[in-house]
């Protein structure tokens, strides 16, 4: 960086300092050879001085026997003792159209109101050089034409194929232009792998359709491609872009690829033979007919079908034509034809159609239609004829409703062939019958305040209940909690008022401990209540105590004693004291 | 109790509302008597003036759609459709005419269904309050059902719950589609025969596309008397507003 800012700082000063060379303008041509064959691009540079931009690119004469592709334009500054000249380079690429010898230029320019010219070039073209059998490069183009021996108007198919071994970019291709012949694209290029003389190639096929117009030996010139070659090199320095991550460095030399000329040969057709009705129709075709149904009422319409199928300029694909029929009115549809390309070429199908419709019944002759062609395959005319066919025409329909109402109930008639339902027309349906009153209830959505209760109203429901049960459950607790707290005091207390009997004292004692052991409410025996009691870690000579006093009172209730007054009150109050001390 | 009776009679039939339904009666037959006539604008005026005063109705919006068709007003006739589909989703003779309606139009511009519609794809077959209403027995029977819960520990009522919880969930989540659909509907139908889209919305803007009647666009925004529409496949410009006509309400 500390060498460029001094390096750009010199430029500026040097720029400045500077002063502008008067504005002569010159201008300059050359071509990079004298001698190049119809395979061969030639480099064309013109170069103006004194003139920048687009206003300075000057005229050249002599180029209508090459294909010229402007290749680049560059600026250009000079600065020679201190004065300075600006420039404009014009690059292009040439290529030759034929052999021979041509002088291109002089190129000229006018700047303000003056003419200036350049001096002119000349470059003699030949024919290119054949390629050694061997040795094709890395890319070469092959083309093929077949068959070599056409009538006029036959297709022939022309296939051109890229081999290449090496990255290809910006292709572009000028096919031959040659009088009397007409190149048609058949598909889309295929891309496949191949090998050539022993070495593997990608190949990119492109087809033509080549139909000749005239008789003669056409000379198909060379096709052209001009693409971008990309060269793998090896680099010597080695830099972040020479991971394999960015892949091979290459670069991209411009190019142009030239094929082999060709030789056609384009036979006349010949005059022997020729049918009358001959449209020029060259190829091989076939001719066939369909008419359904063969049997109708007076009135019905019937169609008939001729179909043209096959190889060739479909173009030339006659018409054909229905003689009058007495009886039997005619209305041609408008002919389709169809085309559908392979890899061989185009195959068509032309379809014409006739509605018939029978006045009246009778049977009909429906003549052969005929058409002929040159069967390229034979090298003679032929002639297509369709088969005759006859229409049986019933009466109409008046006379057909008589009919069917003298046939006899149940009659078993002859099942119709079953056909798909023709749309005759379109058209919308009819208006609606509009209710009385406008949508209501379930039709509609509520108003605000029923919509929102039927929203939020069961999930709030839920809600309350799930807390109501929640606050019931809570108080249910709090309720045996309380109560276990005044369990003892209220035992104590009864024990103490005294004058208790033993059943009273018995079901006081329960009670006391229903509540505190927070028990079911039921009869609880002597013995559960000391394992319940041992169970919370209560002193074993306090329940056994328990355990005796609780027998006593149960050995009086049982003995007729329990309605008699029982002074174990007391001893009980004390008991019951003591347990409390271990239970907290 | 008799004499009770008698007097709401009275009232009813001198009441305003009781008065409006001879005379909404009358406009209707006068309007289909129209059509049958092929006095199409008649019709059209009658049906008009019918949903003025009685608010939306999937028939009348389908019968005025059908006058406008006649009328040789297939944007219009499009726009009454589109509204009647909403609340006629299942109407056969108004899936029939809209379809004939459309193949009217001149632009070809796909519809896309989106991941929405194909994953709900009965959100086009009910209407909004039918979602509603399906919603609304769900609520009660999953939430009642949940209340029921508390109470009783059976089996059965756990398995209830659950199939209870995926009717709610399926019908919540299609109300709200539905109703995100309809809140959201931002198409309008192009009116006039042919309209220059263009890149501003000033006159002198350049020309990005042409639309034809009848075609679907979607409302971005407007702004004085301009609005800014966008296709399908997203190329988006301005037009005046008079020209295409808001399906939603």
């Amino acid at each position: 960086m500390k060498r460029i800012i001094p390096g750009l700082l010199a430029a500026v000063i040097v720029l400045a300092v500077a002063r502008p060379a008067k504005c002569e303008v010159t201008l300059s041509l050359s071509l990079d050879r004298s001698e190049a064959t119809l395979a061969d691009g030639i480099v064309l540079l013109v170069s103006v001085s004194g003139a920048h931009g687009d206003s300075a690119r000057p005229e050249i004469p002599g180029l209508e026997d090459f294909l010229v592709r402007p290749a680049g334009t560059s600026t250009r500054v000079e600065i020679v003792n201190g004065r300075y000249s600006a420039g404009t380079n014009f690059s292009y690429l040439l290529q030759p159209k034929k052999a021979g010898k041509f002088r291109i230029g002089p190129a000229q320019l006018t700047v303000d109101g003056t003419t200036y010219r350049s001096d002119a070039a000349t470059v003699t073209v030949g024919q290119p050089a054949a390629a050694p059998a061997g040795d094709r490069g890395p890319v070469f183009l092959v083309t093929t034409l077949a068959p070599g021996r056409v009538y006029v108007e036959q297709q022939a198919l022309y296939t051109l194929k890229l081999y290449r071994s090496l990255n290809i970019a910006d292709v572009s291709v000028n096919m031959p232009e040659v009088d009397g012949l007409s190149f048609a694209k058949l598909g889309e290029p295929r891309e496949y792998q191949g090998v050539f003389q022993g070495h593997p190639y990608q190949i990119i096929e492109v087809r033509y359709l080549v139909t000749p117009q005239k008789a003669g030996m056409l000379t198909v010139t060379p096709t052209r491609m001009d693409l971008t070659v990309f060269t793998p090199q090896n680099r010597t320095r080695r830099g972040i872009f020479d991971d394999p991550f960015f892949g091979q460095a290459a670069s991209g030399r411009q190019t142009t690829l030239a094929s082999d000329a060709l030789v056609l040969q384009v036979l006349p057709l010949p005059q022997e033979g020729r049918p009358a009705d001959y449209s020029g129709l060259v190829g091989s075709f076939t001719l066939e007919t369909t008419l359904e149904p063969q049997q109708l009422k007076a009135g019905e319409s019937v169609t008939l079908t001729a179909t043209v199928r096959g190889r060739g300029n479909a173009k030339r694909i006659p018409e054909l034509k229905i003689p009058t029929i007495d009886g039997l009115k005619i209305y041609p549809d408008q002919p389709v034809l169809k085309d559908e390309t392979d890899g061989e070429g185009v195959t068509v199908a032309k379809v014409m159609k006739w509605a018939l419709v029978p006045e009246r019944e009778g049977r009909y002759r429906i003549p052969s239609l005929v058409m002929s062609y040159f069967d390229t395959a034979g090298g003679h005319y032929r002639t297509l004829k369709t088969p005759e066919a006859t229409l049986s025409v019933s009466p109409g329909s008046a006379d057909r409703a008589v009919s069917a109402q003298a046939r006899p109930t149940g009659a078993i008639t002859q099942a119709q062939p079953k056909r798909a339902v023709a749309e005759l027309g379109n058209d919308i349906l009819p208006v609606h019958a509009v209710p009385g009153k406008p949508a209501s209830g379930l039709a509609a959505l509520p108003g605000a305040a029923v919509f929102w209760v039927l929203l939020v109203g069961p999930p709030a429901a839920f809600f309350l209940t799930l807390g109501g049960v929640a606050v019931r459950r809570r108080s249910a607790g709090v309720s045996a909690a309380i109560g276990v707290r005044t369990a003892a005091a209220g035992f104590t207390r009864t024990c103490r008022r005294g004058g208790l009997t033993a059943e009273e004292l018995l079901q006081a004692l329960q009670e006391y401990l229903s509540r505190r052991l927070s028990l079911a409410r039921g009869s609880l025996t002597a013995d559960e209540a000391a394992a319940l009691l041992r169970s919370r870690s209560v002193d074993a000579g306090t329940v056994g105590e328990l355990h005796e006093t609780w027998r006593r009172i149960e050995d009086a209730i049982y003995t007729g004693q329990g309605r008699e007054t029982t002074g174990a009150g007391e001893a009980l109050a004390r008991l019951v004291g003591r347990i409390e001390k271990d239970l907290r | 109790m008799k004499r009770l009776l008698v007097a709401l009679a009275i009232i009813a039939i001198a009441s305003p509302l009781g008065a409006a339904a001879p005379e909404r009666e009358n406009i209707l037959q006068e309007a289909d008597r129209a059509y049958r006539e092929t006095r199409y604008q008649s019709a059209y005026d009658g049906y008009a003036q019918l949903l003025g005063t009685a608010g939306a109705d999937g028939h009348l919006l389908y019968n005025l759609g059908n006058a406008a068709f006649r009328l040789n007003q297939i944007g219009r006739a499009i726009v009454f459709y589109e509204k009647a589909r909403v609340l006629l989703p299942r109407d056969a003779d108004l899936a029939f005419n809209l379809a004939h309606a459309r193949e009217q139009i001149r632009d070809v511009i796909p519809e896309t269904e989106g991941f929405v519609g194909t994953a709900f794809f009965w959100l086009g077959s009910l209407t909004l309050a039918e979602f509603f209403w399906c919603f609304a027995v769900a609520n009660l029977l999953f939430w009642g059902s949940a209340a029921a819960r508390l109470f009783s520990r059976a089996e059965w009522a756990s398995s209830l719950l659950v199939l209870l919880l995926g009717f709610w969930l399926l019908s919540g989540s299609s109300f709200a589609l539905k109703w995100h659909q309809v809140r959201t509907d931002d198409r309008a139908v192009i009116l006039q025969a042919e309209v220059s889209v263009l890149a501003g919305p000033d006159t002198r803007d350049t020309v990005l596309f042409k639309l034809h009647e009848g075609t679907v666009v979607h409302l971005e925004r407007s702004e004085e008397g301009w609005s800014l529409i966008r296709l399908p496949d997203d190329r988006r410009g301005w037009l005046r507003s008079e020209v295409a006509e808001k399906i939603a309400a």
